[in-house]
């Protein structure tokens, strides 16, 4: 039973009327200068005839069967002595990848740079066997637009990773597709490339009070994903001062800072009071200065110190609300300050803390089961005779008559 | 002496050629005249020069001055001197350089050798030379002459000289105010003219004391698949299909035309060759001058001759 693996090329056969017209136009426009045309006075004339719509140039018939024949050969005739079921492709059963012959893409990560923050640095690792492997290039796209083109280096051995740094993401909403992949795939397909959601890293637009004391400023701009800029709808609204909280004017989740307070420092830490899977990797020592708002607004706490609540997290739209005084130097001063306003950022948008990773990677089983598939289509093809050879010796010595003739006809 | 650089189609024309082909003219030619006799030569260029050829009767109406009296007793009749005509000795050689004579490679610069080969030769015999130039009208010509320096002037005319690149036809009849009575033209052209150029040749025949003429022609240009043919010289056009039908009526044309000039020739009496490019010019240039019956003045042998040029060929 004859069958082909690509019929799509087949559509090229469509292109048969279009070959013919050109042929058939390029006459009128080819101008032979000839040193006495009475000469071929006997000759029909095409115009006078109707001749010349009638017929293009012979050569079309010649080329258009070169057209056929390797429309044919690229569409992929094979032979199947029986259909084939699923159980002619077979895998091993060890559950290993086959690295050797394949290589792959196998993680994708960013995170903020360490140097710059308004940078992102990407790192690209691959897998496989590269000394095994033909020549492959790594291609790195943002939304599309390429940003690196590198060849793998075939001395890598087993691994091989490429670094680079991007600019972060700012605009909101906007698409942030990274895309890393591997150029001429090979036996999977799948795991050639991988897609990182850049979201998680944007830069926020934030609106920040003038009146937050500038220990919060600095702590703020460390992180490097803070825009100060006056959009019009900010993601974020940070508002310092007063005893009580503000209203929520907009959309946005409100971080409110209660003024600074002029009571005693404790001298026990203060308790989170979160699940362990939302807690802060960082612990505020003693010696903080709490301010107690009158009447206490509601919602849950999150943060706790002698009985009193410190950090209070409100519903839609969110609300966080600090009575600690960020103000006093004792805690302006140590690490933890630019920690917890990311942890409280983090909270209220989503979006990762400081020194966020977002990270891309194919899982063992899902290159085995991409595997799985090419093979199979591999195994599927060499079980069928392959006769793509029948129109390409043909279509062979046409292009060599062709290239022979300059073009012209052969029975001159 | 002769130097007109490589890259002109004279370059092949050197002097130690020219010298060879001078010298097997001469002696092949055994002292006959290099021009054409026949049964209709003129009787009266004949008359008018001043070497004596040989007695011929007293027709009424000649000169009695011409009388050889001493002849006369002789042979008891009145017989009269002849003489060879110093305007036969004029050799004008017209060159085609019409747009159709560069249509095919090799045609022009076959043309231009020989008519350098021929403005040598018979300067060696004696004889004077000039060349002129020709498409619709008389394009240029030389001053005429025996001398070297009259054919480095002709040589440098040719040099010089180019076919048209377009527009012009074959019109030889444009060189008539050049020909006298009594000179010999001797004509180089493609002969590409619906009337076979046999009119324009029957009229430079009857105004000068001879011609002759070599047709160079080249291949027909190959049209492959529909085309548009341009005619190089008159511009008009012609949308043909280039396949075996079109091209065999082309060639069969050809052959009516040339079939026409050759009977054309013959009824003239225009001693006619034939060269394609790629010939040499001076093997041309032997076939044509000795192939040709030329009989000497008088009862001359012309067998000798025609031998000698077949042991060349």
């Amino acid at each position: 039973m004859i069958g082909a693996t690509a019929p799509a090329w087949l559509l090229g056969l469509l292109l048969f009327p279009l070959l013919r017209e050109l042929h058939r136009r390029r006459g009128s426009q080819l101008r032979i200068p000839v040193p006495a045309l009475f000469l071929w006075r006997g000759a029909p004339s095409m115009e006078r005839s109707g001749y010349r719509r009638a017929r293009p140039d012979p050569i079309w018939r010649r080329r258009a069967l070169l057209l056929g024949l390797l429309l044919l050969a690229l569409a992929g005739p094979v032979w199947r002595a029986q259909p084939l079921g699923p159980s002619m492709a077979m895998m091993p059963r060890s559950g290993a990848l086959p690295e050797d012959v394949n290589l792959a893409v196998a993680a994708l990560s960013a995170r903020p740079a360490l140097i710059r923050p308004e940078m992102l640095a990407v790192r690209v690792t691959l897998s496989g066997d590269f000394s095994a492997a033909g020549p492959r290039m790594l291609q790195v796209r943002l939304d599309g637009r390429e940003l690196l083109r590198q060849a793998v280096d075939r001395e890598a051995g087993k691994s091989w990773a490429a670094v680079l740094e991007i600019p972060r993401p700012m605009e909101d909403g906007a698409a942030a597709a990274l895309q890393a992949r591997l150029l001429f795939a090979d036996t999977g397909s799948m795991d050639d490339r991988l897609t990182l959601d850049l979201g998680p890293l944007r830069r926020l637009s934030v609106r920040l009070d003038p009146r937050c004391a500038d220990p919060m400023r600095a702590a703020l701009e460390a992180t490097g994903r803070i825009d100060q800029g006056l959009a019009a709808a900010p993601e974020l609204q940070i508002r310092c001062g007063g005893s009580s909280p503000p209203s929520s004017a907009g959309g946005a989740p409100l971080l409110w800072f209660a003024a600074p307070a002029e009571g005693a420092r404790s001298v026990t830490p203060p308790l989170w009071t979160v699940p362990d899977a939302e807690r802060p990797g960082f612990e505020i020592g003693p010696g903080w200065r709490a301010v107690s708002p009158n009447p206490m607004p509601p919602g849950d706490v999150l943060l706790i110190g002698n009985g009193q609540p410190l950090i209070i997290a409100q519903g839609e739209p969110k609300r966080l609300l600090v009575l600690l005084d960020i103000a006093d130097p004792q805690l302006a001063a140590g690490a933890e300050l630019p920690l917890l306003l990311d942890w409280l950022i983090a909270r209220l948008t989503g979006t990762l803390a400081t020194d966020g990773v977002v990270a891309a990677s194919l899982t063992a089983a899902e290159r085995m089961q991409d595997l799985e598939r090419s093979s199979a289509a591999l195994m599927t093809r060499r079980s069928a005779l392959d006769l793509a050879f029948i129109p390409l010796l043909p279509a062979l010595i046409l292009a060599m008559l062709e290239a022979i003739t300059g073009g012209r006809r052969w029975s001159r | 002496m002769i130097n007109s650089g490589p890259a002109t189609p004279l370059a092949a024309v050197d002097a130690q050629r020219l010298r060879r082909l001078a010298s097997f003219v001469v002696s092949l030619l055994a002292g006959r005249p290099l021009h054409h006799g026949g049964p209709l030569h003129d009787l009266r260029p004949a008359a008018s020069g001043l070497e004596f050829i040989d007695h011929r009767d007293f027709i009424a109406g000649d000169d009695p001055r011409g009388i050889d009296w001493r002849a006369s007793a002789r042979r008891r009749q009145p017989l009269v001197r002849r003489y060879r005509d110093e305007r036969a000795s004029d050799w004008l050689i017209l060159l085609d350089r019409s747009a159709s004579m560069d249509a095919s490679a090799g045609v022009w610069s076959l043309a231009v050798q020989l008519a350098a080969g021929l403005a040598f030769v018979p300067m060696q015999l004696g004889h004077r030379t000039l060349v002129a130039l020709f498409s619709d009208r008389l394009d240029a010509w030389s001053s005429i002459g025996r001398s070297e320096t009259a054919y480095l002037a002709q040589r440098r005319l040719l040099a010089t000289a180019m076919a048209r690149q377009c527009g012009g036809a074959s019109r030889p009849e444009a060189a008539l105010p050049l020909t006298e009575r009594g000179s010999r033209v001797l004509l180089i052209s493609d002969g590409l003219r619906q009337d076979a150029m046999v009119p324009a040749l029957a009229r430079l025949r009857s105004a000068a004391g001879g011609l002759e003429m070599i047709q160079v022609q080249g291949p027909l240009p190959e049209l492959d698949g529909p085309v548009t043919a341009v005619d190089i010289e008159n511009g008009s056009e012609r949308v043909l299909m280039g396949d075996t039908a079109t091209r065999a009526e082309a060639v069969k044309a050809r052959t009516e035309l040339d079939a026409a000039l050759t009977e054309g020739c013959r009824r003239l009496r225009v001693p006619l060759s034939r060269a394609r490019p790629g010939d040499d010019w001076d093997r041309v240039l032997l076939r044509h001058l000795l192939r040709h019956p030329r009989p000497a003045v008088g009862n001359g042998d012309v067998s000798l001759a025609q031998e000698r040029a077949r042991a060349v060929q």
